[in-house]
Order: C-alpha cells, then structure tokens, then sequence
C-alpha cells in the first residue's frame, strides 16, 4: 500500500447559518508526506479536513485524493471512498462505548458489511501490540485511560490500511507525553504502509516528525 | 441484515439493559392480554361445543334458554324454574331414548351438587378414576377430579354440604357425604362437580328429610319439649345430618314423587328419529321448552364474541398507543445517541445505516417483547384453563 496525494484548489466551504466562508486557495501534499496543518482557532482547519475526507462536500472548488476527486463523488461513493481509502482520527477518540476496543477496531469493516478476514484479525493483534493495548483489546473504552483511548482510536483508523490518515487535534485531549507517543504511533505504522499523514493541531510544540507545516490564514471576514 | 449489524445491535441493546428490558416488558404487557383473551375463547368454545355436541337435546321449565344451557351443561347459574319428574318418567316409557334427569340445586364447598341417575356415567362414557359404583344410595357422592383435588378428598372421605338457608327457623342442616367414586379429569365441567343421586340432592334441598332419634332420659339436653308421642330436639345443636344404617329408612318425601323436581332432562335418544318425535313432543307442552344445545350455544357465543371486539378494539388502541410511544422513545433515542450516530457517519456508515441499524434493535426488542407475550399469554391460558370454565 502506498500513501495518496492530495490536492486542495481554490477550496470554498459555507456553514449552514455561518456568515463567512472557509476559503483555502491551494495546498498540494505528496504520497507519504506527514503534513500538519495549523491556523489560528475558526480559520477552518477541520473543515478543510472533513473536505478531504469527503464528510462534507465543498461549496466550490476541487479536492482530490490520489486520482479521484472527492468533490465530484456522490455522498455514498464518498462514505465508501473514506471508509476504503482514509483513517480517521479525532481529538474526542469516537470509540463507540458498548462494543470492546477489538469491535471498535473493526467497525470499518462492519460498516462495510463484513467480518474481518484472518489476515485482517492477525494484522490486529499485531499492530495492537505496536500500540500497546494488545492486552486490553476486549475492554470497552471507558475502562480504558485518554491515552489509552486514542491508541484505541489509531488501532480502527488503520484497520483497512488507509493510504491517507486524517487527525484533528490527536493529542488535544492528551498530555504531552501521551500526546507524543500516539503521534509517533501514527508515523511509524505511515512509514509501515507508506500512507500520507496529515495532522490538524494547533499546538506547535508537537511539529517534530512532521515533514512541513501547511499555515491557514482564516475565513473571509 | 447482516451479521455485522445484528452484532452491533445486541451490543447496544446489551449495553442499555435497562431501557432493552423495559421496551420488552411494556410490549409484553400490551400484547398479552389479547393473546390469552384469544387463546383462553378458543379453548372455551372447543370445550363449550364439546359439551354441548355431546349432548344435543334438553328439556326444561320455558324461561331463558342460554339459563337453561348453563344450568343443564354446564351446573353453572342460579337455578328458578324447575320441571316435574313425571317429564323423566313419561319420556322413559316412550321407548324413544333415555332420559336423563338433572338436578342442579346445593352445593359443596361451593361446588355444584348435580342429582342424576346412573345413566349419566353411562351417557358421558365415565370410567372411574377411583371407587366401583356411581353414587345411588342415600348420602353417597362422586367427586369431580377438580373437586377431589381442590378438598383433597379421595374415596372413603366424607363432606358436608354447604348450608344456603342460615335464618330457616325450621333448620336447615348440612348433609354428610360419603365419597364412593372420584372421577377423571375430562377437562368438563364434571371436573367441578359433585354428583349424587336424584334423592340426595331432593334431601340436600329439603325435599326430603329423615327423623334423628331422640332418647330423652339420655339426650335431655338436645330436648326443648317432650310429649308422650312427639319429641322436639333443639336445632341449634345439630351440625349436620348423617345418613347410617340406623336412621336411612326414616329418610322419606312428602307428596306425589312424580312432582318432585328436576332441573333439567337430558335426552339420550336412541336414534335421530326418536329424537325428533320426543323434541316434536315435548314442544307441543306448554309448561316445558326443548333447546338443541349447539344452537343455543352458538347464540350465546355470539354475545360473547361481541363483547371480545369490544376488548380487540381497546387493545387495539392500546396497541396504536404504544407504538407512538415506541416511536417516541425511538426518536428521543436517536438524540442521545447523537455522537455515536455522528461518529458511524464520518467513518463511513453507508446511507441509511444508522436507520437500519435503530430498525434491527427495535425488531430484537419487539420480537423479545412479542415472544415473551407470547410464553405469558400460554401460561396464562394453562393456568386459567385448570380452573372452572369462567361462566356466570
């Protein structure tokens, strides 16, 4: 697997009920790149990155994704695009709190009807034991610590092997250390498969490992 | 559905225990009593037109019919009107069937006393399920299975029948029986009876009666008066009346026997012409009324199952009710469980997965529910359906 370039031009988004729109007038990530993307609070940042995933469809502009433009996808091709093509991580984690860390692992793949094949169950366990967590796969989240949580939440990002990781504020909920080692988690299962990395944060002391730092200047006011 | 999302769906109804376990009690409970109201009403009417096929033809005082069918089926009803035993005799000398006479007056520990003749173990096919004869001497009763459980009774036993007339200056007194047969358990209103012959339920209604013999040099203090010829016993001493051989010649009745009455006659013809020239006959006399015991059942049904649509018809309310309810409960529930539905959706749950998702625990709850109605309502019925049959 390797990682998937991404391609933001010209990008507008407008809220629902929001007076100014977000405005992104170019960034172009290579394959494998670990970008973090930074800006001051309400500049758009998560917006850009829920526009790359395809959570929300941009009011103008392209977004592309290796060879396909998510923009022009319909919304279920871009659900089945995300959940093929993207990990997920949040500042929240997002672990569903009635299944185990496992079944919050492979919900991805639920998602897409399926059960996990051996390989898929084999890859679990190991990566679990990358993260460290590998004996606390069949706990439900809320027996689990912040970090703990987020290692959780990294396992189900790269459940399908995403050639691009997408992270809002991974380590916003965590302390520094906790902070740092799930970032470095994240950059060493990428350098495993090659996958394109990019982190929304906007806490600058947390920008080694990263390849550069994409600016946002804000929203049109 | 797939696999998946059934696992999902009983991990989320797991883990909201409480709530999972209400939304199936509350189905459980709505569904319930239709469900057993319908089971209980097919099993009574199987058993109802059983009764009633088994005994096609019965005589009685004109009044109501559906009275006369539960008093005569059924010993069911409070009996007021009576025929002559003269009916019984005339329709045995008619060669046409056997007549088979019923008095339904007393009662045993609130149990029917049913007066008839042997021929009724004989008309209903009964084999004993203890003792060796069907009850024809004076005091002699043979229980109903229901009724030799209920009292724990069992052949040798004795009882005493209930005393209806407590302010009967004259006295009015219990009756000992002695159990000579129990009999199986049918599933019938025999069940729920206790049969004697026709001269001790005349007795038990005063009919009939017999003289306690009175010494008074050694009972002096049960006499109230002495004469030469005539002894008065005080009443109020005497707790019941018990036939032995010393006393059971001095039992006796008053008047012509051919008045004394009888509930109702059931007619065992011989064939269906001898049963259409004694119903022929017996709809010519005034003072007597024939029904054909289906017909008149299936009128009474009739009643009844006007009275069910009106239980339908709430139930159904009840039932439209509860699914709003559901419906509410169910959009409440999609709020609460916003984040879990928000994070299905940026992961990448396809349209329409939540809804599918919500749909597949609400039929888990609603199946849990509806099977659990289902084994509540069997119960139901199974328990009810041991008892007597629910008539007035």
């Amino acid at each position: 697997m390797t990682g998937s370039s991404v391609s933001v031009i010209d990008l507008v988004h407008r809220h629902v009920g929001q007076q100014h729109p977000v405005l992104v007038d170019k960034i172009a990530i290579e394959a494998g790149e670990k970008v973090a993307i930074m800006g001051p609070s309400g500049c758009g940042k998560t917006t850009l990155l829920s526009c790359i995933a395809g959570i929300l469809s941009p009011s103008s502009g392209e977004v592309q994704v290796g060879e396909t433009r998510i923009d022009q996808l319909s919304d279920a091709r871009r659900r089945k695009f995300r959940r093929e093509h993207i990990g997920l991580v949040f500042q929240e984690f997002e672990l569903l709190e009635h299944i185990d860390v496992m079944e919050n692992s492979f919900l991805p793949l639920w998602l897409d009807g399926r059960e996990p094949t051996e390989e898929e169950h084999a890859k679990l366990i190991e990566r679990s034991r990358r993260c460290g967590i590998e004996d606390l796969l069949h706990r439900k989240p809320r027996a689990l610590s912040q970090g703990e949580r987020q290692r959780a939440a990294v396992c189900r990002a790269l459940m399908t092997s995403p050639s691009l990781i997408l992270a809002d504020e991974p380590t916003g909920s965590l302390d520094r250390d906790s902070g740092r080692a799930v970032l470095d988690l994240l950059f060493e299962e990428a350098d495993l498969t090659g996958a394109t990395v990019i982190v929304v944060t906007h806490d600058s002391t947390i920008l080694d490992g990263f390849d550069r730092v994409e600016a946002l200047a804000g929203s049109v006011s | 559905m797939s696999g998946p999302m059934l696992r999902l769906a009983l991990r989320s109804l797991a883990h909201h225990k409480v709530r999972t376990v209400v939304l199936a009690l509350c189905i459980a409970l709505v569904g319930v009593l239709p469900a057993a109201v319908d089971g209980l009403l097919d099993l009574y009417r199987a058993r109802l037109e059983a009764r009633a096929l088994s005994t096609p033809l019965v005589v009685g005082a004109p009044g109501s019919r559906s009275d006369l069918l539960i008093h005569a089926l059924y010993y069911r009803g409070v009996v007021e009107r009576s025929i002559e035993m003269k009916v019984a005799m005339e329709a045995g000398e008619s060669g046409l069937g056997v007549p088979i006479p019923i008095h339904l007056e007393g009662s045993v520990n609130q149990y029917p006393l049913v007066g008839t003749t042997p021929d009724y173990q004989e008309f209903r096919g009964i084999r004993l399920a203890q003792g060796h004869h069907w009850p024809q001497r004076l005091a002699e009763a043979a229980l109903g299975a229901g009724v030799a459980r209920s009292l724990d009774l069992t052949v040798g036993g004795t009882i005493a029948t209930d005393v209806h007339k407590l302010h009967d200056l004259a006295g009015s007194y219990p009756l000992l029986l002695k159990v000579t047969a129990v009999l199986p358990a049918t599933g019938t209103p025999d069940d729920d009876a206790v049969f004697v012959s026709l001269h001790t339920s005349w007795v038990v209604t005063g009919e009939g009666h017999g003289h306690l013999k009175i010494d008074p040099e050694k009972d002096f203090h049960l006499v109230l008066e002495s004469k030469s010829n005539h002894v008065t016993a005080s009443a109020a001493v005497v707790e019941a009346v018990e036939v032995t051989p010393e006393n059971e010649d001095s039992f006796h009745f008053h008047g012509d026997p051919d008045q004394l009455p009888i509930t109702a006659l059931i007619i065992d013809a011989k064939d269906d012409e001898g049963a259409t020239i004694l119903r022929s006959r017996f709809r010519r006399q005034k003072d007597l009324q024939t029904i054909d015991s289906m017909v008149e059942l299936k009128e009474l049904l009739t009643v009844v199952m006007r009275a069910k649509a009106i239980l339908d018809a709430n139930s159904m309310l009840v039932i439209v009710a509860t699914t709003l309810l559901l419906i509410l409960i169910v959009t409440l529930d999609v709020k609460v469980r916003e984040r879990e539905v928000k994070t299905l959706e940026r992961i990448g749950a396809p349209r329409g997965f939540v809804a599918r998702l919500l749909f597949t625990e609400i039929s888990i709850v609603v199946l849990a529910g509806g099977i659990l109605s289902y084994l509540l309502a069997i119960a139901a019925i199974r328990f009810i359906a041991e008892g007597p049959l629910l008539l007035p």
